[in-house]
């Protein structure tokens, strides 16, 4: 069910009309659509998360991170929420990779660079805070957003009353 | 007089207070601290995470100002707005307290776990049977008909046990348990058969009966954001129930920002005069004066304002001669636990999220249930007395696993988009014993910005609760294994008081009026006209969760008030 069917049905439980439930969600959200397009990072430092980001979440039948614009949540995150000290970090951390020319590689080692990063991280040595931050961004920023939870999850914000089903009725995890 | 009745909170016992009173017909006036909110305008009901700045993570900024509000297990930036400025709202902790509270009309009613269970016998004998606390001046008996009353207006569902220590009630249809949980409950009962594996008895709607439509409150749609607020009113909450009916009868005026100071005493009528109350935006008191006051303010609210209400007569507190007042304040001990993994049922998924799971009730130290059972009922089966009884529930895993997990790529995608194992956690609450010397004070001379006292909480666990959480790891894992379940991790939870947000004591009910604050009508012994019955009258805590009780408590009293009040006792 999409958001507007929500607020229909919610209009219809409140006995008020779209209109005013819709202003009052729009109320809310478009703060933060302003402040979404207030980014901080270089062209370069975009398109090294981008990069990044399409690496771990790449196109398939659904969309890429950057199609979802995953990179422009971590520059808002980035920028909005961490503190100066945990940005400062997270961004030297950056550059240094990007001055290690990641960018200049050709895609397949930049691939490979990646999933040696992302094995060590999680099985050996690797201690790049970067890189465990980011991760976690691109994977809270894809799938937390519109593109993300109804495309390659299965959204369903009103489900109705709890019952059992097989898998294949639904094919996927639910967000 | 100004009203009838003041009732002082609007929460889970407010409410109801509110309710029953204007339903009699009675000129009520509700006075709650929190701001007001109108039901079905819940600013981040039906919001989806991208509709948030920070999809639901909330800001260093917000956590400090709420660095002790920040901890309770729904804290979201869907949920902050519902709990208090913790720097605007301080209290001294002497001994470690967890104080969650509210922000809103509706209290806790708006953000409460809604497990709903009912006291049984043993319960309310525990007190007089080990020597803690005083001994209630109730049985189950003198509240039996008054969960009867409640539960069908408050829509609790559930199945039918009969299990002495949990009696059943005026149910709705329980919820379902899932193809995992009835695999466990077969093999758990076979291998323990007095731990039963029941369906959590929730204050959701499981199905919506004339009572519940006619103020508009519809099925519970599983969404699992509760305490956001819910429009449906698919659960139960003052704000979507009980302040309505009381609205309907014309009887209700209903103040928020109004954060009551102290009970008034007239010294010649020797009763409660009213209350005196400031307005917590524009610092303006008032006065109020009504013919009975009930405190409904949440326990420890409750007990920091009547020992603000002092007088020449009561310098302590009022009602307070014998200086009970603020002793045996309880919480539930709690947060002993296991968790693992169900292998298969891999084809097997559910629709929708379930508002609660499993519960499995007390089994430890139960009295006997037949005379032939040799066992002698002091004699405790653990090194601990009374009990305890878990939640949980079977899950599969979702995606959020990805945000710490190894992997990139299209692999890595397609295996995100997937669920995972089914997984099952429980976690137990646990019987807190009522101690003398576990109680809140107020500080002598620092005040809030309104002017009221500070509270200072002075409350321990002892030897008794921490065999008890320990025992509720031990057991989790025994149960598991039991189960069938792999990875089996135990965990231990010693969260300080508070922390179950189960808070009860302070005014305890009793026989005597030289240790108890309330008599079995939950009235003031000293004080006719002043009723308390929130968790602060509470002489024990059981180990289930309390609002149930809480709202027929009220109810019951309200009743009582009522009849005094036709005969002019009042």
């Amino acid at each position: 069910m999409n958001r507007r069917q929500f607020l229909i049905n919610l209009s219809v439980v409140l006995g008020c009309s779209v209109v005013s439930v819709e202003s009052m969600a729009d109320a809310i959200t478009s703060q933060i659509n302003n402040n979404a397009s207030k980014g901080h990072f270089t062209e370069t430092q975009l398109e090294c998360i981008k990069l990044i980001a399409d690496i771990i979440i790449p196109q398939t039948d659904t969309p890429s991170a950057s199609q979802a614009e995953t990179h422009l949540y971590v520059d808002y995150y980035v920028h909005h929420f961490m503190t100066t000290k945990e940005r400062k970090v997270f961004v030297a951390q950056m550059d240094h990779l990007i001055s290690d020319r990641l960018l200049q590689l050709s895609s397949s080692r930049q691939v490979e660079l990646v999933q040696k990063i992302d094995r060590e991280m999680y099985q050996g040595t690797e201690q790049s805070t970067f890189y465990s931050k980011l991760k976690q961004l691109i994977v809270i920023g894809y799938y937390t957003s519109k593109v993300g939870a109804t495309q390659a999850l299965n959204f369903d914000p009103i489900p109705g009353p709890y019952q059992e089903i097989k898998l294949d009725q639904v094919g996927g995890v639910w967000f | 007089m100004d009203y009838d009745v003041i009732v002082v909170g609007s929460g889970m016992s407010g409410g109801i207070a509110a309710k029953e009173f204007c339903e009699k017909g009675y000129k009520t006036l509700v006075l709650d601290r929190g701001d007001p909110i109108e039901h079905g305008q819940y600013k981040t009901e039906g919001l989806a995470p991208w509709q948030m700045p920070f999809r639901g993570e909330v800001l260093q900024e917000f956590k400090l100002q709420q660095h002790i509000q920040k901890n309770i297990y729904i804290y979201s930036d869907f949920t902050k707005h519902h709990l208090i400025n913790d720097l605007e709202n301080p209290y001294i902790q002497k001994q470690p307290f967890i104080w969650y509270r509210s922000a809103t009309v509706g209290g806790k009613s708006l953000i409460w776990g809604r497990q709903s269970y009912r006291w049984c016998e043993q319960d309310f004998k525990a007190n007089q049977q080990d020597g803690y606390g005083v001994d209630w001046p109730i049985r189950y008996q003198d509240i039996a008909p008054w969960y009867d009353y409640i539960e069908p207006y408050v829509g609790i569902s559930g199945s039918y046990e009969n299990l002495p220590q949990l009696p059943d009630g005026q149910f709705l249809p329980p919820q379902p348990l899932n193809i995992v949980e009835r695999e466990m409950k077969a093999k758990v009962e076979r291998a323990f058969p007095e731990r039963k594996f029941i369906p959590a008895r929730m204050a959701n709607l499981t199905q919506a009966n004339k009572v519940h439509t006619d103020l508009g409150r519809v099925q519970c749609q599983a969404r699992s954001e509760c305490p956001r607020g819910c429009s449906f009113g698919g659960y139960y909450s003052s704000n979507s129930a009980a302040l309505p009916s009381a609205k309907k009868t014309g009887n209700l005026t209903l103040i928020a920002n109004a954060q009551v100071q102290a009970v008034l005493y007239d010294e010649q009528r020797q009763k409660a005069a009213g209350v005196r109350y400031v307005n917590n935006k524009t610092g303006e008191s008032h006065t109020i004066g009504a013919k009975v006051v009930f405190m409904c303010a949440s326990t420890l609210g409750t007990v920091q304002i009547l020992l603000n209400s002092t007088s020449t007569i009561y310098p302590n507190g009022i009602g307070n001669r014998h200086d009970i007042l603020g002793r045996y304040i309880m919480d539930h001990c709690g947060g002993g636990g296991a968790s693992g993994k169900m292998p298969g049922y891999l084809d097997d998924y559910y629709k929708g999220r379930r508002p609660g799971g499993v519960y499995i009730p007390r089994f430890r130290n139960l009295e006997p249930t037949s005379p032939t059972t040799s066992s002698n009922t002091n004699q405790p089966q653990k090194p601990f007395i009374r009990g305890y009884g878990f939640q949980g529930g079977a899950n599969r895993s979702g995606w959020q696993w990805a945000k710490n997990g190894q992997g990139i790529g299209a692999d890595f995608k397609a295996k995100v988009g997937q669920p995972g194992n089914w997984y099952f956690s429980m976690w137990g609450f646990g019987e807190v014993l009522p101690r003398y010397e576990n109680r809140v004070i107020l500080h002598p001379t620092k005040t809030d910005q309104w002017g009221l006292p500070l509270l200072v909480t002075d409350v321990t666990y002892q030897q008794n609760e921490i065999n008890m959480v320990d025992d509720m790891t031990a057991t989790a894992v025994e149960i598991l294994t039991a189960a069938g379940l792999e990875d089996i991790k135990g965990f231990e939870g010693y969260a300080p008081p508070g922390g179950a947000i189960h808070e009860m004591g302070g005014c305890c009910m009793g026989a005597d009026a030289k240790t108890s604050y309330l008599n079995k009508w939950n009235q003031c012994h000293e004080v006719a006209n002043l009723f308390v019955t929130d968790g602060a009258a509470f002489s024990s805590t059981s180990c289930v969760n309390p609002s149930i009780t809480f709202m027929a408590m009220t109810a019951r009293a309200v009743d009582f008030a009522d009849k005094q009040l036709k005969v002019g006792l009042l």
